[in-house]
């Protein structure tokens, strides 16, 4: 029974799948064994070498680092305060107002950032990282705020009034009950936003095109370039260490947010408030 | 301001060349995704064994891989089909895209067991079950993942600068507005271009009312 249920639906996803393996994972293993091989097909580290010291990926690593760390806390943080304000004041039409942003194509947005952050313009001198940060965040935080309202509400009710009428604060509420309860959404936030961030180059390309101000040098600038320099064995090298340093962020935000099994606790807590009555 | 927007659209025929290449591209995309995704996520998410949850982690990885790892990987696929500065180059790679496919496996994978075991019961071959019980509980899953992809290819720019080269073949996301400092015909191009991000979010709103409002109001009732 289990074997032919298992066939019976490979049938639905094998048209997708061979799709994933020809325009995905194929060609990723292909990156992958291009980035060891140099000169005459020999086996060898020098592509990673030459990646590594080279100063432009450098310059570009140290600014996407800064930028990830500033960015994702700020969207994390705002993203959550809005969320829990939305939750108490059940507005959720801002929901759709902060979803607006993403709809609006990086270009068009980019004429206003143009017309207000040039040297002419009102905001003069504001930029760099704190530029790109603050486009990252009006861009973004809409999808955050609206999968935190999802998991706000979908929080179990009777749990957060036990925790009031025991004289629990709002703050208590905040960071001993919402926030342990709501990990999994967390460590699925870090992942979008970390997703997301890389999606700044679209706003700093159309304002600023292939070479733009070196603060905001980004890895896909040097991606591109090296791309249209035909550099492949850097590039393939460049591909497979920016893969191995996402693979290892997701895990790491994995293992900080898994710990907790929280069904469980919710039932603990349920009960125990079912006896004291 | 409005003899800006009229010239825009009715006189330069660059905007009209790249609006359309956009919508076709688009529109391709989501209906490639509809037609390959809804089933593998159905599949993947009935299948509720090792098999299943390990395809499924595999697919989570390639969908948070960002573009510039894979550039070079699909840059080769490409130059192999010889599809280079063509639409299908930018169709392609995205109409298998994993995103979709996360985004229903957790509505399918939500429903009922024995509503699915007692239509089999009934005689319902796989097929039908998929097709009369599965897509229907998930229309509103479906609509979320088309509104979301609209936003996201409506918006590519990666892709078409690097696989397209020809001027006619661009798309509207890659067009860069303030070349030549004209301030007024730049700012009748951004809103041109938010107005079918506008159509697509009006049309979203009840899904974000019925994911907001409705159901944080029944929690607090």
């Amino acid at each position: 029974m289990s074997k032919r249920r298992k066939i019976r639906y490979f049938r639905f996803i094998l048209p997708q799948f061979i799709g994933v393996l020809v325009f995905m994972i194929i060609p990723l293993g292909n990156v992958f064994r291009r980035s060891f091989t140099g000169m005459g097909n020999r086996l060898t580290l020098q592509n990673y070498r030459n990646v590594l010291e080279n100063k432009s990926f450098k310059l570009a690593l140290a600014n996407n680092i800064t930028f990830d760390l500033i960015g994702i806390a700020m969207i994390m943080v705002l993203s959550f305060v809005i969320a829990y304000l939305i939750y108490r004041r059940r507005n959720a039409r801002l929901i759709l107002v902060l979803m607006f942003p993403m709809a609006v194509p990086s270009n068009a947005s980019a004429v206003v950032w143009n017309l207000l952050f040039r040297n002419t313009g009102m905001f003069k001198g504001f930029s760099g990282i704190l530029f790109i940060t603050f486009v990252y965040l009006w861009k973004y935080i809409g999808i955050n705020v609206l999968l935190w309202c999802i998991s706000l509400k979908n929080l179990s009710h009777e749990m957060i009034e036990a925790a009031a009428l025991d004289g629990a604060d709002r703050y208590d509420i905040i960071f001993k009950i919402m926030l342990p309860n709501l990990k999994k959404t967390a460590f699925i936030l870090g992942i979008l936003s970390f997703v997301n961030s890389f999606k700044i180059f679209r706003e700093i390309y159309t304002l600023q095109g292939s070479y733009p101000d070196s603060h905001m040098y980004m890895i896909q600038h040097v991606f591109n370039n090296w791309f249209s320099a035909l550099d492949i064995s850097k590039l393939a090298a460049g591909s497979v260490l920016v893969i191995l340093s996402v693979l290892m962020v997701s895990l790491l935000a994995l293992l900080l947010t898994a710990e907790i099994n929280q069904p469980v606790k919710e039932k603990k807590l349920f009960k125990t408030e079912k006896m004291a009555k | 301001m409005i003899k800006e927007l009229i010239k825009l659209i009715f006189i330069t025929p660059e905007y009209y060349v790249l609006f359309w290449n956009s919508m076709k591209v688009v529109f391709a995309i989501i209906l490639g995704q509809v037609c390959f995704a809804v089933p593998c996520a159905w599949g993947l998410s009935q299948m509720k064994n090792k098999v299943g949850s390990v395809l499924f982690v595999l697919y989570i990885i390639c969908m948070i891989l960002p573009f510039q790892c894979t550039m070079l990987a699909q840059y080769m696929v490409i130059n192999e089909l010889h599809i280079l500065d063509t639409h299908w180059s930018l169709i392609l790679p995205l109409v298998f895209s994993t995103f979709p496919v996360f985004i229903l496996y957790d509505t399918f994978y939500k429903l009922e067991d024995e509503m699915i075991e007692a239509a089999r019961l009934d005689g319902a071959g796989e097929f039908q079950i998929f097709l009369h019980i599965g897509v229907p509980l998930a229309v509103k899953s479906i609509a979320a993942s088309a509104a979301l992809g609209f936003f996201e290819y409506w918006n590519m720019v990666e892709q078409p600068i690097l696989f397209i080269t020809t001027k006619t073949k661009m798309v509207l996301s890659e067009f860069v507005p303030f070349s030549n400092g004209r301030d007024q015909a730049a700012v009748a191009f951004a809103i041109m271009s938010i107005v079918p991000a506008v159509i697509i979010v009006a049309s979203c709103r009840e899904l974000i009312d019925y994911m907001g409002e409705d159901e944080i109001e029944k929690g607090n009732s």
